[in-house]
Parts: structure tokens; C-alpha cells; sequence
């Protein structure tokens, strides 16, 4: 054996101090055997058990263990700051609350464990806790151990065993305070206006005050608010009947601060409406200007579709202080709904209602509209009224018909055609010039969308990805495709009836239509106001735009030729052949250039006008079905 | 059981004081097989009544042994004692966000026995041994069941609980050694292990109402390697 190697391994081996040991046994037995037994109980010490492998995890989403979750609340928030303030013996009546912030989960209170300055008690536990303040005025520190549960499938809550527990920790600063009520509460009207007025609360925490309807002791409703010892009550809300006052301390709680008892008269409203046919389906109100710490007014209006039992839709509209602004007057049009029998298509009645604080002021009226009226606004009769043709009266300008179903009505990208659906299910077209003739189909189509080009119509049959064309002249159907989407809208179709635009639930569609073969040609993400629109006298383009840009593309490769900003504007319509689009800003009607976005005349416009819900022709705006009064 | 504890140990003490050629001593390492087929069976049980998802992490696999061994060499033969530790365990365990769950089974056998080996063959400094031996054997199992709460930082034991047996246990087999010097030797076995033990010693109640029977078989293959350092006896020294 190579000597080197020798030396080596009886150092590594100890083999030196072995054999000594080995000597010593020799030469001295039992020191010896102590040696080796010594030496064997080293080797046994060093012996490793078994090592059981690390845990096994499943991933389970964690909850948010910080106690910044945990609120205390009275009745209408979080109370979310650290420091309460109270007076001696005032009661405080909440609840713990965790904030359901960034978790899709439900956190459980199963037990909670109060401390005052680090002593358990127990306050009253109803509904709320209740827990009145110690009579000794001091700082408190008061500690809630909450446990909680979130009941997810985890492995202690499937054991019973689940427990979280949250310690949040409150100061509570119990201020002397034996008046307990407002030397003075007086209420005047100034300008119209109630004001009340009472005094101070002396404490130094005081941010505002809250009045408090108590007509149910265990439920009152807040009516108002203020920052400061004085109220201007437009809205009479703090008004009548029997009110309590409450200081609102820095840590929002409350403490209790004064009554008062008043009854009318007060100034009631003024609903003025109108006698002319048109402005029927206007009303206005006097409104009272607003003072920055009045609770905000509201206005509701409900529609009212005639019937025989005269149901009352719920609140269709809702228009708050916000949206009114400092205006003495609010000016409501409404607009029409279908009844649900379909047999009218125009709104039939109207009420409208007023709720200024505790007091309506309404004015009920009605007018019907026959569901066969079709009506036209003439722009050149006078400046921007409309031309408004009651039912019954032919004048050439007005369509009558006996079945219309909504949303169905569509025109020709020119003006010049229009189509609709009857209830029955039949295609009926005409022309805007010559209203009294209308070609209907041989038989019913069961169509739910319609679309009308200069010589043809194509439509969607209901619940069907099946896409068909109607010749004009015959009415009778030349072309079926079977879609891999169902469509959900027939935005638009070129003049030679080849191009279609169409919306899907996820996109924009572009088809081109060649010897019965459908193909698609562009496809673009649905943006939620976007349209598809095919410029029918330059195939080679077609229009794209949505709420924020509008732009002129290669209806090839869909490269933009020209594009402009909307700024949120919405284009009711494109007139291609005068090169403008009917655009509504605001509370205007706009006409603009196509080409460049310029602005080419300006019409004010109160009400709602609905996307395709109107259209330019020749110098008249077209509605489908709606109407609009000036 | 004391009695002949004490026994084997006076008995195996005396071949302290045997005189032949050499002594060696040896320590070994190797890897133990133990069968443990119940007990294996036992943890899928357990783990069946588990209401939650949870894994057997381990399953009482083979583990590592050690072994010191003292022997008179008299060329033909050899007769000397070992001792043997042996350990293995199984686990099932599960943990999320709320809990870590353990259900523990540690065990470990200590071994004490007798063992003679005879010379089959012997090629230069290689010799080929027949190895028979049986002694005493003493069995420790460790039981302990757990949730860890995560949101509380509470502990919930189910089951804490040691179980300690004597029994009497023999090995057969085979070693080869191989003389590196004049005092050091290297050695390879390969031995099959019998244990007396053959029922159930003990059960327990676990959670969820699962009877654990506790049956340690610790019968199985042994093999390793040991080094040997040669001492030459009393009379060649002289």
C-alpha cells in the first residue's frame, strides 16, 4: 500500500489513537474497556433517527391578518379613527365591522372579547353593543379580541377548530359635560329659506352636527347635517315635526345636543306647465338656490305608459341637486317607453313628481300618442321646431300604421328609405317621399334585425346566426348565410348591398358579400360605442369611429385615410352625400363637417336622443320613433 | 425480559475476555428495509377518514442503520457482539393559510445481539463469511397528532403518546472482508433481519375517531458497509 495513502488514512481514521487506546486495554483492563465502550457510545451518539419530510401545502388563499380591517361602526360608517370621544355616562351604541376591502370573502365575528384600560367587560349585546361611558372623566383605552372565520373550506375551519384573532385598539377621552342641552334653538325663514339656529356645544372635539327625525325611536333617519350652530334648510327637510339635534364629536361619534318641534306653513312649490300640444311633455319648477350645508333635493319623475289599470313604472328618472345646479328653474322633457301590450310605440302619459324634502309638489296630466305616428323635424320651417303632425292628419308628411314593433324601424344610408317589422313578424318598406305606399313581404319573416340599403334588406332571424337578404322591389328573400357568430346588431351595409358591418357581443365585423359567398374582411375589438359605417359613394372607404375618434379607412386593408377627434361627442348620423354628420354635444344638436369635424350650425337641444334614434334628411331630422319638443 | 437481558449481556462480555488472533472492531452504515406492511396500511387508513386534504408525506421508508460490532478473530471463524440502531417513521400532513396538521409515527429499534461468523472462502486478503446471530431487540414508537391554529397560534394535540417493547430478534447472512493493512479492514453484509414481534403491541384513538393499531415488523433486508480497525490480542503483543 502506498505509504502515503497509509499515513493518511490513519489520520483520517485515528488508527494512532486506537491502537494507543488498544495498549491501554493491554497493559490496564478496565481503563481500557472504559476507552473502547467510551469510544463505541461517541460512534452510537452520533446516530440520526429518521427525518420526517417537510409538510405538505395546499394553496388556499390566505386572509389579510391586520387589524386595519376591523372597524368600529355606528349606524351609517366606519368610525375609522383611534381616538372616541365621549362625555360621562353617555351611551355608545355600535358594532364591529370588518371592511370587505380587496377579499372575495366574507369574514365571520364568532366571538369578540372587550377590555377597558386592560380589564374584560361585557357590554349590552343586542343588535348593537351598548356600552355606557364610566362616569369618571379620564382617558380609557378600550381593546376589542375579535375572533373570527371566514368559512372557505380551510382545514380549521373544516376541523371546527377556526379562529382568527384581530385586536384593535381604540382611545376613548370621557369629557366632563353636564349641560347636556342648548340654552337656545330658534328656527326663522330668511329669504324664503328656513333658518335654525342653536347654541354652540361647548366641547373642544366638536366637528358638526347631525338632525336626527325620530318618529321611530329606535330607527331615526338623518334629515340633515351642518358644520356649523346654523342651518339653511332650502329643502325644509330639518323642518317639520319633532327633530333632534346631535354633536358630531371628531371621531364621529355623537353626542346628544338639543331638540325642536315645528310645524308649517311653509312655502310650497310652484309646478308651472304648459298649454301648447308640444310642450305638453315639458314641466318646470321653481327651485330654490342651494346652501352648501342643505341635504341635496331631489326630483323624480315617473312615466306613467297608459293602460287600463294606469300601472306606475317605478322611478324612471332620477335627477339630483348635482346635475341642476344653481339654477332657479329645472326644465324636465321626457321621453316615451313601449307599453307592454306592443301596441304603441310612443310614450302615452306622463306624471311628473317633485320631492323637496318632506313636501311633493306634482303635477299630474297625460297626453296619448297613437302608436302609429311616424314624425318628422323640419329644420327649414322654423329655425330648429319641429314640424309636428298630430295623428289622424295626413299631410303627406305623417305615416300611419297599424303595427309597429320597437327598435325595429331602419333607414337607407341616403335618408331616403325607410323599413320596419310589424308586431306579426312581416318586413314592411317605404320610401320618406311617399309614405302612403308600403310593400310588405308575402309572408313573415320572424326577423329581429333589420337593415335597409339602397335595393335591398337584410336581416337577422330571431335567436339564429342566420343572416338574409330581401330584394326591395319583390320583397322576397334572394340570399341565406349561415354565421359562425350570432350578431347581435346590422350596423351598417353599403350601397351595392356587397359590404355589411355588423356587431358580435365581442366585436366589430366587416363582410364582404361575393356570388353568395360571405367573407369577412376586417374585424375590430368591440369598443362600446363603435360603428362600422361604408361611405356608399366611394366603395373604396368606410367609417369607423366610437365616443372618442372618428376615421376614414381603406375598406381594403382598413389603413386610415383621415381621422379627428370626438371628445366624447356621439354622431346620431352620417350624411355622406352633403359631407355631414349629425352630431349631439351636450345639450346641443351639432352639424359637422365629415371630412374635417368642423362645426357647420348649432341647435339647442334638451332631451335624450338615442343612438340611430335620428338621422339627417335633406334638411329635416328624422326620428324613428321618439319626438322631441323645443 | 430483564433477566435475560442481563444474561445476554454477561454472556456477550465474556467474548471481551476470549483470547484469539485479532480483535476487531467495527462501525458500520448501511440501509435498513423494514417491511411495516401494517403499519403503511394503517397511515392510508387514517388518512381516508381525514375531512380535509392532506398527503402521506412519508411512509416508513428505508432508512439508514448503524451498527458497532466487536469481534475475536480466530482465522476460521469469528464470534463477536453488535449493536444496531434502526429508525423509520411515517407522516401525514397538510397545511394551509389556518392550520399545519401532523400525524407523527417515529420509530426506532436498538439492537443487541450475539453473532458468529463462519469462513466460506478466502481469496488473498479476501475473506467470504457466513453470518448468524440473534439478541435482543428494543422497540420505541413515537405517536403524536397535531393542528398547529395559524390564526390564533393555539395547538390542538390529539394524540401524544410512546410505546416502548422488548422482544428477541436473528439475523443470517452474508459478509466479505477485505484487509486494507495490518489494522484495517473494510467489510460489506448483506443480512435478512427476523423480528419476534409479530402482533399488534398497542392502539390508539386517534382524531375523527380513527383506531390506530400499532404492529412494528421490523423483519427486512440489512445491508452496508463497515471499517474494522484490527487490534492484535494480548498474546502476540506480548
Amino acid at each position: 500500500m502506498n505509504p502515503k495513502f497509509n499515513i493518511t488514512l490513519k489520520t483520517i481514521l485515528f488508527s494512532d489513537l486506537l491502537t494507543d487506546i488498544n495498549r491501554r486495554t493491554i497493559k490496564q483492563k478496565i481503563v481500557g474497556i472504559l476507552l473502547k465502550i467510551f469510544l463505541v457510545s461517541i460512534f452510537l451518539s452520533t446516530f440520526q433517527s429518521c427525518d420526517l419530510k417537510l409538510d405538505e401545502e395546499f394553496e388556499i388563499p390566505g386572509v389579510a391578518l391586520d387589524d386595519s380591517i376591523v372597524g368600529i361602526t355606528d349606524q351609517y360608517k366606519f368610525l375609522e379613527v383611534d381616538t372616541l370621544y365621549f362625555t360621562p355616562g353617555q351611551n355608545m351604541s355600535f358594532y364591529l365591522k370588518f371592511k370587505q376591502e380587496q377579499v372575495d370573502y366574507y369574514r365571520y365575528i364568532e366571538s369578540v372579547e372587550f377590555l377597558l384600560n386592560g380589564s374584560e367587560f361585557k357590554p349590552n349585546n343586542g343588535y348593537n353593543y351598548n356600552f355606557t361611558m364610566p362616569d369618571i372623566p379620564a382617558t380609557y383605552y378600550l381593546t376589542a379580541k375579535i375572533n373570527c372565520s371566514v368559512r372557505i373550506g380551510n382545514i380549521a375551519n373544516i376541523t371546527g377548530l377556526e379562529s382568527y384573532l384581530f385586536e384593535k385598539n381604540w382611545v376613548l377621552i370621557i369629557y366632563e359635560f353636564e349641560n347636556q342641552s342648548p340654552s337656545y334653538v330658534n328656527y326663522s325663514f330668511v329669504d324664503g329659506r328656513l333658518k335654525i339656529e342653536w347654541e354652540k356645544c361647548p366641547l373642544p372635539f366638536i366637528k358638526g352636527y347631525r338632525f336626527y327625525d325620530v318618529t321611530y325611536e329606535n330607527n331615526p333617519s338623518l334629515v340633515g347635517k351642518t358644520d356649523f350652530n346654523y342651518l339653511i334648510d332650502s329643502a325644509y327637510r330639518g323642518y317639520s315635526g319633532y327633530r333632534k339635534i346631535r354633536a358630531v364629536t371628531r371621531g364621529n361619534s355623537e353626542i346628544a345636543w338639543g331638540s325642536y318641534s315645528t310645524e308649517g306653513p311653509f312655502p310650497q312649490m310652484t309646478v308651472i306647465t304648459s298649454t301648447d300640444p308640444c310642450e305638453k311633455r315639458k314641466v318646470f319648477w321653481n327651485v330654490p338656490k342651494y346652501y352648501n350645508n342643505v341635504a341635496s333635493t331631489q326630483f323624480y319623475i315617473n312615466d306613467v305608459l297608459y293602460s287600463t289599470s294606469f300601472d306606475v313604472y317605478d322611478t324612471v328618472r332620477f335627477i339630483d341637486n348635482t346635475s341642476i345646479g344653481n339654477t332657479d328653474q329645472i326644465h324636465i322633457h321626457f321621453t316615451g317607453s313601449q307599453s307592454n301590450n306592443q301596441q304603441s310605440f310612443a310614450y302615452s302619459a306622463v306624471k311628473a313628481t317633485a320631492l323637496s324634502g318632506y313636501k311633493y309638489s306634482s303635477e299630474t296630466y297625460s297626453r296619448v300618442f297613437p302608436a302609429t305616428d311616424i314624425l318628422f323635424l323640419n329644420l327649414e320651417q322654423e329655425k330648429y321646431l319641429i314640424s309636428y303632425l298630430s295623428s289622424g292628419v295626413s299631410t303627406g308628411d305623417t305615416l300611419i300604421i297599424n303595427s309597429f314593433k320597437n327598435s325595429s324601424f331602419t333607414t337607407s344610408p341616403d335618408g331616403t328609405k325607410f323599413a320596419f317589422l310589424t308586431n306579426s313578424g312581416e318586413i314592411k318598406y317605404g320610401e320618406v317621399n311617399n309614405l302612403n305606399q308600403l310593400i310588405t313581404t308575402p309572408s313573415f319573416t320572424n326577423s329581429s334585425l333589420l337593415k335597409i340599403s339602397d335595393n335591398g334588406i337584410a336581416c337577422v332571424k330571431s335567436g339564429s346566426y342566420s343572416l338574409m337578404f330581401y330584394d326591395l322591389n319583390s320583397m322576397v328573400s334572394i340570399e341565406s348565410f349561415n354565421l359562425d357568430t350570432q350578431i347581435e346588431k346590422i350596423i351598417d351595409f353599403s350601397s351595392n348591398a356587397e359590404n355589411f358591418s355588423v356587431k358580435t357581443w365581442n366585436t366589430d365585423i366587416v363582410y364582404k358579400r361575393i356570388n353568395g359567398i360571405l367573407n369577412k374582411l376586417h374585424e375590430f375589438p368591440l369598443i362600446y360605442y363603435s360603428i362600422v359605417k361604408f361611405d356608399h359613394l366611394n366603395p373604396e372607404q368606410f367609417f369607423y369611429w366610437d365616443r372618442q375618434v372618428f376615421s376614414c379607412r381603406n375598406i381594403n386593408n382598413s389603413e386610415i385615410n383621415y381621422s379627428y377627434s370626438l371628445i366624447g361627442d356621439e354622431i346620431l348620423h352620417v350624411d355622406i352625400a352633403n359631407n355631414r354628420m349629425l352630431v349631439i354635444v351636450g345639450s346641443s344638436f351639432r352639424i359637422t363637417r365629415i371630412t374635417d369635424g368642423a362645426i357647420l350650425n348649432e341647435i339647442p337641444f334638451i332631451g335624450n336622443c338615442f343612438e340611430n334614434s335620428s338621422i339627417l334628411v335633406g334638411n329635416r331630422i328624422v326620428f324613428n320613433s321618439l319626438i322631441h319638443c323645443f | 425480559m430483564r433477566k435475560i437481558t442481563l444474561l445476554a449481556v454477561i454472556t456477550l462480555s465474556s467474548i471481551l475476555f476470549v483470547n484469539s488472533q485479532n480483535i476487531n472492531i467495527g462501525l458500520s452504515a448501511g440501509v435498513s428495509f423494514p417491511k411495516m406492511q401494517s403499519s403503511r396500511s394503517q397511515m392510508e387508513g387514517k388518512l381516508k377518514v381525514l375531512p380535509f386534504e392532506a398527503k402521506i408525506t412519508d411512509n416508513f421508508p428505508a432508512w439508514i442503520e448503524y451498527k458497532a460490532e466487536y469481534y475475536r478473530d480466530f482465522d476460521d471463524y469469528m464470534l463477536g457482539f453488535y449493536i444496531v440502531r434502526n429508525s423509520t417513521g411515517g407522516r401525514i400532513s397538510s397545511k394551509d393559510f389556518s392550520a399545519n396538521y401532523h400525524f407523527d409515527v417515529k420509530m426506532r429499534n436498538n439492537v443487541l445481539g450475539f453473532n458468529t461468523k463462519l469462513l466460506l472462502d478466502e481469496y488473498k486478503q479476501t475473506r467470504f463469511f457466513f453470518c448468524i446471530g440473534g439478541g435482543i431487540e428494543h422497540l420505541k414508537t413515537d405517536l403524536y397528532e397535531a393542528m398547529e391554529l395559524l390564526g390564533n397560534n393555539k395547538k390542538v394535540v390529539y394524540l401524544d403518546a410512546s410505546k416502548k417493547k422488548e422482544s428477541f430478534h436473528a439475523i443470517f447472512g452474508l459478509t466479505t472482508e477485505v484487509k486494507l493493512s495490518k489494522k484495517i479492514m473494510a467489510s460489506a453484509y448483506f443480512h435478512y433481519y427476523f423480528s419476534s414481534t409479530r402482533k399488534e403491541i398497542a392502539s390508539y384513538n386517534t382524531s375523527f375517531d380513527y383506531n390506530y393499531h400499532l404492529s412494528p415488523k421490523w423483519n427486512g433486508l440489512r445491508s452496508g458497509l463497515s471499517v474494522f480497525f484490527i487490534f492484535p490480542d494480548k498474546k502476540d503483543t506480548q
